[in-house]
């Protein structure tokens, strides 16, 4: 499959006043034409930075120190803002969390829209407008003339996501970073516009980069996902594998820590807390939560794993199945719970 | 954490410290002010007029022969104690009136929040004036009315804070348990309300001074021959125009100098207290 | 009409508080520790005109009598009489207004010209070298005494430079264009005097660059402060994101935003104009209406001063509900 985006060992820095944050620490990602792509991570990891990096829009002062990103061949960290700005919102356009702070209270929604449309050189005037109305239609607002002339405080959430869908893409980009876009949404809201996205996206050919820290949303609508951890990528293939079969102890705690309904079960808890990544950890990020770490962690930096077609972790043990399941059975009997309560 | 503060302080905010040097600095000089002067500060030299400053008078002589770093040293004892006693008088009426406006609510808030609005309908210095001309000028007075221009403030803050207090969870919480809320108000009142106390405290203070000065400098405030930064600023105003520029230059220094530090102090107190503002 | 309904509504709000400055006013005037008559009398009055200026006044009946009347008066429009002129008060108003009114205006705009673009532009290349100078400046500038300010302008311009005139009024002695509006600039033009513009441009050099730089600090300060928190708003994220290009959002997009903040407090300026006008007006001998209440407040004349102090307040009042005006018709959030 034709590769649209290529990150390659990417790190981010941001010098505070406390010290250096190590913000991503060689992110690797893949992502082909058409495809969406799930970014989960607790918050902190690295999940947002990675896709603002993308843009050429990490905020001050943070600066990204080395790595690699390809759009169509083109190195990004080469481009100069000029074709940055280009890029965005006509190839890459992205959608945020908070919706009705992401539009501008000042102005209606027609006269936003006119500002991004005669940023890309599109239809003008009445055309314009046409547009505008045609495309608010298509994400499903009922009365597309209203809405037009209303500011975003007379608009609710849902409805405001719907318009910077709309806005987002207008432009028929060829890649969406959607960055939490269902946080904060009423649920009911939530799977419609999340079906909303999918079905705009599968017709107009948009890959995406769902960014969430839900593992539903992405179950739902995801053809791949990618877990992060400490500023790192740290397993990713495709959504059945990974929910299935997760070789990196972090995505099989991140997995045995959802609830489920059809399961009774008690609710696993990572141990220990997000490394303080202003001195982050030598080799493996993640060894002083880990069930089975060992030695080598502490030593050698875990390798890229190919653990099945398409599924990668970054893991010493990745492709020792039984490590983690066997771990997880050790410290059960420690904590006294019954091996049959575990289903791993 | 109050242990911290001073470094804290100096961490986020270096000007801070600046500030809190110099206001430190002139309240020395105040307190010290018998020892560091010259000459006397209230005693004309004759045949000493408008001198430049030389070996003998550091920073030349005034229009009537006094001795100008004489003046400005003694005159750091009436400015300063000026703003600290405005600024102080101002917290406690507008604490009191504040509290009592948010404790009582209905009518009696009504009357007081409509007196502060019509009160702060005047142009502060031109309240000031008004008032300085109805009572007299004299120190107390002038403490007084810069007090009285400032006190709107506080009450504002205060009440705006027994506002939220009593209607927040605690305190229906301590009417759930028993205890009568007010006795919350004041477990959570006085603290909340410091921090910006310290901070519009701070700041408010250097207005004071301002208001103070510039009252004495248009002629409304402190008389000759008291020694005041304003007056002495306004004694040269007329013979700068010939050149003699120490007469007003180094009391206006002075002015600029504390008004400065409390500025810095204050704005760094407001780092502190309210790190969102940044 | 959304517009009407706000409009009546503050102009109701407005309705109180002018009661209430005029209450303060009264209080005020009656808080000296003698006699109100010596406030009002001149003062080498002897008792017989004593009394029969407290008859003529009212004075001899209870207070809420005399406040009675007090407001009455003021609906009538009578202030009293200037001693230190001779006028009745609300004649040296209309003369003196003017003059005032210029420097004032002219003051405020050379601030606002200079304080806007300066804190954008602060903001947008922030911890630039142009931030770093304007930051100081404003620090500094806050600080400042005004009179300490003018004078050191004087010392350099007229002392030294020789570039201004003496702080001596509007205009050479004798210097007196015909009375149109009673502003020298505009009269000037009117009559077609060039080389009178030119005088008065000269004479108003200091005096208004004075007003200026002492209100320039705080607007620069709240203009780049509250640009640089447009600045990090999610709107101007997302709109970034999506391809607008940099200089359209911080210039088109954000600086809407960002000025709301600064019109309040250009609001609070104009409303403290005239306090500020006091001291200046003293210092250049400006004869506007600070100057002759200055002059008023040293001599114990206090009619003018009671009016001018009741004017200040009525302009703030007024000037502050243009501000929520200016407010109401850039953001669609407010209603009423």
């Amino acid at each position: 499959m034709a590769k649209l985006l290529r990150i390659r060992d990417l790190h981010l820095r941001f010098p505070t006043f406390r010290g250096t944050v190590h913000a991503l620490n060689g992110v690797d990602l893949t992502l082909g034409a058409g495809q969406i792509l799930g970014l989960v991570g607790e918050t902190g990891s690295g999940k947002s930075m990675t896709a603002y990096a993308t843009v050429g829009l990490v905020p001050p002062p943070g600066r990204i120190t080395s790595g690699v990103i390809e759009w169509n061949g083109r190195n990004l960290l080469r481009a100069t803002d000029a074709e940055l700005q280009r890029l965005r919102g006509q190839e890459i356009s992205m959608i945020f969390q908070s919706p009705r702070t992401s539009l501008n209270p000042l102005f209606s929604i027609a006269q936003q829209f006119e500002i991004y449309q005669r940023a890309h050189g599109q239809a003008k005037g009445a055309a314009a407008r046409a547009q505008a109305h045609g495309m608010l239609e298509r994400v499903g607002i009922p009365d597309p003339r209203r809405v037009l002339r209303s500011y975003p405080h007379e608009l609710s959430t849902g409805m405001c996501q719907r318009i910077l869908i709309a806005m987002a893409l207008s432009g028929r980009p060829r890649l969406l970073l959607a960055d939490e876009p269902t946080t904060g949404i009423d649920v009911t809201l939530q799977a419609q516009i999340l079906r909303l996205v999918r079905e705009l996206v599968a017709s107009q050919n948009t890959a995406t980069l769902l960014i969430t820290h839900d593992l539903g949303v992405v179950a739902e609508i995801c053809d791949r996902v990618a877990v992060m951890y400490a500023g790192r990528i740290v397993e990713e293939g495709p959504v059945e594998r990974i929910y299935g079969d997760p070789r990196h102890p972090y995505t099989q705690g991140l997995i045995a820590s959802t609830l489920r309904v059809d399961e009774q079960k008690p609710i696993h808890i990572i141990p220990g807390v997000v490394p303080n990544l202003l001195v982050p950890p030598s080799a493996c990020m993640f060894r002083e939560r880990c069930p089975i770490a060992a030695a080598t962690c502490a030593q050698l930096e875990p390798p890229i794993v190919e653990v099945s077609l398409g599924q990668h972790a970054r893991c010493h043990f990745a492709a020792d199945t039984g490590a983690f399941a066997a771990a997880e059975r050790q410290r059960a009997q420690l904590a006294g719970v019954r091996p049959q309560d575990l289903t791993v | 954490m109050r242990r911290y503060y001073t470094a804290y302080l100096f961490r986020r905010n270096p000007l801070s410290i600046v500030g809190l040097a110099i206001v430190v600095l002139f309240a020395i000089v105040a307190f010290a002010a018998p020892l560091l002067i010259t000459h006397d500060p209230m005693q004309p030299i004759s045949g000493n007029a408008s001198r430049p400053p030389s070996a003998a008078h550091w920073f030349g002589t005034d229009g009537l022969g006094m001795d100008i770093y004489s003046r400005v040293v003694w005159a750091a004892r009436i400015d300063m104690v000026v703003a600290f006693a405005s600024v102080a008088i101002a917290i406690l009426i507008g604490v009191l009136l504040g509290a009592l406006s948010g404790f009582a609510g209905g009518m009696t808030d009504d009357l007081i929040m409509r007196a502060l609005d019509s009160q702060q309908a005047f142009p502060s210095y031109i309240l000031a004036l008004a008032i300085v001309a109805a009572v007299g000028q004299s120190i107390p007075n002038i403490v007084f009315v810069v007090a009285f221009v400032n006190y709107p403030i506080y009450a504002r803050l205060v009440r705006a804070q027994m506002l939220s207090v009593k209607e927040s969870q605690y305190a229906q919480a301590a009417r759930v348990l028993g205890n009568p809320w007010w006795r919350m108000v004041f477990r959570h009142l006085v603290p909340n309300c410091l921090g910006p106390i310290y901070v519009q405290g701070s700041l408010n203070a250097g207005l004071a001074l301002l208001l103070a000065a510039s009252l004495s400098f248009i002629g409304l405030g402190v008389r000759l021959p008291t020694p005041e930064w304003g007056l002495m600023v306004s004694q040269g105003a007329r013979q700068l125009v010939f050149g003699e520029w120490w007469i007003s230059v180094f009391p206006g220094a002075a002015i600029f100098l504390a008004v400065l530090g409390f500025n810095l102090l204050g704005d760094g107190l407001a780092d502190i207290f309210d790190p969102k503002q940044r | 009409m959304r517009v009407l309904r706000y409009v009546s509504k503050r102009l109701l709000f407005l309705g109180p508080v002018l009661f209430g400055v005029v209450t303060v006013v009264f209080i005020v005037a009656r808080m000296l520790p003698g006699d109100p008559v010596h406030l009002l009398a001149p003062r080498d009055a002897d008792a017989q005109t004593l009394a029969v200026i407290r008859t003529e006044l009212g004075l001899d009946k209870p207070i809420l009598a005399q406040f009675a009347r007090y407001l009455t008066d003021i609906g009538r429009g009578e202030f009293g009489r200037a001693i230190h002129t001779g006028n009745p008060v609300l004649v040296d108003i209309a003369n003196r207004f003017p003059a005032t009114l210029e420097l004032t205006i002219l003051g405020l705009s050379l601030c606002i010209l200079v304080s806007i673009p300066l804190g954008v532009l602060a903001a947008v290349r922030r911890n630039g070298p142009l931030d770093h100078v304007s930051r100081l400046t404003s620090l500094l500038g806050v600080s400042m005494p005004s009179f300490w300010l003018a004078l050191l302008l004087i010392y350099t311009f007229f002392f030294h430079l020789d570039l201004a005139p003496p702080p001596l009024g509007r205009g050479p002695i004798g210097f007196d264009p015909p009375r149109v509006t009673g502003m020298y600039t505009i009269d000037t033009l009117l009559a077609g005097d060039l080389a009178g513009f030119a005088t008065v441009v000269h004479y108003l050099l200091l005096p208004v660059i004075s007003l200026a730089l002492i209100n320039m600090a705080p607007l620069t300060r709240l203009t780049r402060a509250s640009m640089i928190e447009v600045l990090g708003s999610d709107y101007v994220r997302y709109a970034l994101a999506a391809g607008v290009p940099r200089r359209v959002v911080q210039f088109r997009l954000a600086l809407k935003n960002a000025l709301l903040a600064p019109i309040t407090m250009i609001g609070i300026l104009v409303g403290n104009l005239l306090g500020g006008a006091v001291i200046i007006e003293t210092i250049f001998a400006w004869p506007g209406l600070g100057l002759w209440a200055v002059t008023a407040a040293t001599q114990s004349d206090y009619a003018p001063v009671q009016a001018f102090a009741l004017f200040a307040a009525t302009t703030k009042v007024l000037v502050y509900l243009l501000t929520d005006l200016a407010y109401f018709a850039i953001d669609p959030r407010i209603r009423y």
